[in-house]
């Protein structure tokens, strides 16, 4: 596997510098650091990019193979989801995202229908890693660890989808009374939610 | 030598405010409060090395392959994604070569990207926005706990509710738990030695 996506970062240009280069010398070293410009090289990076066909040491067979379900592995694949994939497929899942109504060619599926329910973890794996139809791939931003991760939680959030009461514990029926804590992730940026998600957050530590 | 002592401290000199006309119109206001799109989409290092990183070229053609794939804005995007010459952003924020920093700790430790970048949300070009002296550094760095959020609001743009405290004097108001406040969870130290930040 080549890792194309980096085979294109940003260099910086640094022509805004201000004058005190000139006067300190350890103000502005000889030195590099990750996406500096420098002129040693012919593409002007400080960033080499590996050679082909290269992968990375961390990449073991045993990777590759799908880690075991715990709450810790939903929970980061919750996280994940939320950062890499509901931008375009809806923080639900289903499709419904503000960047997802802006694509002209084809927006994604919901991920809640028959066909994609039926999709097994290692296929939704496959389909970040490689990317699908006019889904581009994941593999240089989403590491391997995290795809497994992302992959239990799409599961997870299909089964949620279609939940009836029967699937709740009897115990915890009657927390469904209770209102709605809103997911913080969602309402991250913007500010109303987000203060409704802090304090309801310390509410339920009583 | 005094002027020059001066001159650096004066806004021209830090950076502060100047905005920066970048290669490219990117506005995260768009990307950020419109797109919802979250700062670690794009700055994806910034969990676990030094530099938050800036995105390669195929990221922004995640999306731009679909949308406003033929405005001009993008043309140089296209041009990067399809020679993989680099786009060369300018840098907006840069501390002097001799000062170590690093963004994976201070993510780790529950800082939020507002509290040291500002409302990035809100600027259609990126200025920095505190002087970032050491000064500022050390404010912080002798006392944290003001300015520690629990570790899912790291990119969260704004604190609890404005002007209303922070979010551990929030944690302690609400009676709740004192072990469950941000700096305790997190686990949050002074760190004011020189070699902190001079290694
Ligand atoms: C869609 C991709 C994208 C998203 C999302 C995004 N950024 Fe950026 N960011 C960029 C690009 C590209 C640059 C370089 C161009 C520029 O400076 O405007 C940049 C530059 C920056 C810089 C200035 C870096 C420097 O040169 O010193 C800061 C600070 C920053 N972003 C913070 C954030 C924060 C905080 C968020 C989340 C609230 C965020 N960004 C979300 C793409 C993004
Ligand atoms: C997750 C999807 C997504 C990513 C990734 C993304 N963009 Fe965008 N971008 C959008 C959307 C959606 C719009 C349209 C905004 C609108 O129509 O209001 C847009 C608009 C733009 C525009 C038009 C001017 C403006 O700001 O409205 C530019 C230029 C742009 N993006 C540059 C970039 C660059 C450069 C990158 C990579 C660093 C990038 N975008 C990454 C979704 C994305
Ligand atoms: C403790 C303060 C602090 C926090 C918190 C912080 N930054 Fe930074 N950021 C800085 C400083 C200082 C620099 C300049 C680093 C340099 O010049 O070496 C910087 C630089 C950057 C850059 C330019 C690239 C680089 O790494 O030099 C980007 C992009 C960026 N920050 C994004 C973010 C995002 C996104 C977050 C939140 C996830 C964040 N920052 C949180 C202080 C901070
Ligand atoms: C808003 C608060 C804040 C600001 C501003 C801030 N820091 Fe920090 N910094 C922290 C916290 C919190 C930690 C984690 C301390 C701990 O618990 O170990 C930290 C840790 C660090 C560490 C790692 C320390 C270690 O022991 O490995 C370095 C290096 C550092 N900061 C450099 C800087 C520099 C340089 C600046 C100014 C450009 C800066 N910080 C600004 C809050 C801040
Ligand atoms: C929390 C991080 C941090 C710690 C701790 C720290 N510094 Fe600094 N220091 C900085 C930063 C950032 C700058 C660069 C400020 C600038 O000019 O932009 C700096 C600049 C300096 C300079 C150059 C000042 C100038 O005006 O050019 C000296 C000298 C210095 N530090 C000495 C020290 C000594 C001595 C200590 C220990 C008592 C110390 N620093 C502790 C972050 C730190």
């Amino acid at each position: 596997m080549t890792r194309a996506g980096l085979l294109f970062v940003g260099v910086l240009s640094l022509a805004g510098c201000p004058v005190e280069s000139d006067i300190d010398p350890m103000m502005r070293q000889e030195k590099m650091k990750p996406y500096w410009p420098n002129d040693f090289y012919s593409d002007n990076r400080a960033m080499r990019i590996p050679p082909a066909n290269a992968v990375p040491r961390e990449r073991t067979l045993a990777a590759l193979t799908p880690p075991p379900v715990t709450a810790a592995l939903v929970e980061r694949g919750r996280e994940r989801f939320d950062i890499h994939c509901a931008v375009c497929h809806g923080f639900a899942g289903d499709g419904d995202s503000v960047v997802a109504s802006k694509m002209s060619l084809r927006a994604p599926p919901s991920l809640h229908s028959d066909k994609l329910r039926g999709y097994t973890v290692a296929q939704l794996f496959e389909v970040m890693t490689q990317g699908y139809g006019y889904m581009p791939k994941y593999d240089s931003e989403v590491s391997v660890a995290d795809r497994w991760a992302i992959a239990n939680y799409a599961k997870a959030l299909q089964l949620s989808q279609r939940a009836s009461l029967d699937d709740v514990p009897a115990d915890k029926r009657g927390d469904l009374d209770k209102p709605v804590q809103p997911a913080g992730e969602k309402g991250e940026q913007h500010g109303g939610e987000h203060h409704g998600g802090t304090s309801q957050h310390s509410e339920n530590k009583e | 030598m005094l002027l020059l002592l001066l001159y650096k401290r004066t806004p021209l000199a830090t950076l502060q405010h100047e905005p920066v006309t970048q290669p490219i119109e990117f506005d995260h206001r768009h990307h950020v409060a419109d797109d919802g799109i979250d700062c670690r989409y794009c700055h994806n290092t910034v969990e676990t090395s030094s530099s938050a990183g800036y995105p390669a070229t195929s990221v922004c053609m995640n999306c731009h392959a679909q949308i406003w794939n033929q405005s001009p804005y993008l043309d140089l995007v296209r041009k990067s994604y399809f020679t993989g010459q680099a786009i060369e952003w300018k840098k907006v924020h840069r501390l002097p070569d001799f000062v170590y920093f690093n963004h994976s700790i201070h993510v780790a430790k529950g800082v939020g990207c507002v509290t040291c970048h500002g409302r990035v949300d809100e600027m259609a070009e990126i200025h920095q926005g505190p002087d970032m002296q050491m000064s500022w550094c050390l404010d912080c760095h002798r006392n944290p706990k003001p300015n520690i959020r629990p570790r899912q609001y790291i990119t969260a743009m704004i604190d609890p509710a404005p002007g209303q405290g922070t979010f551990e004097t929030h944690f302690s108001e609400s009676g709740s738990n004192t072990s469950q406040s941000p700096t305790t969870m997190n686990d949050v130290h002074s760190r004011t030695s020189c070699t902190t930040c001079h290694r």
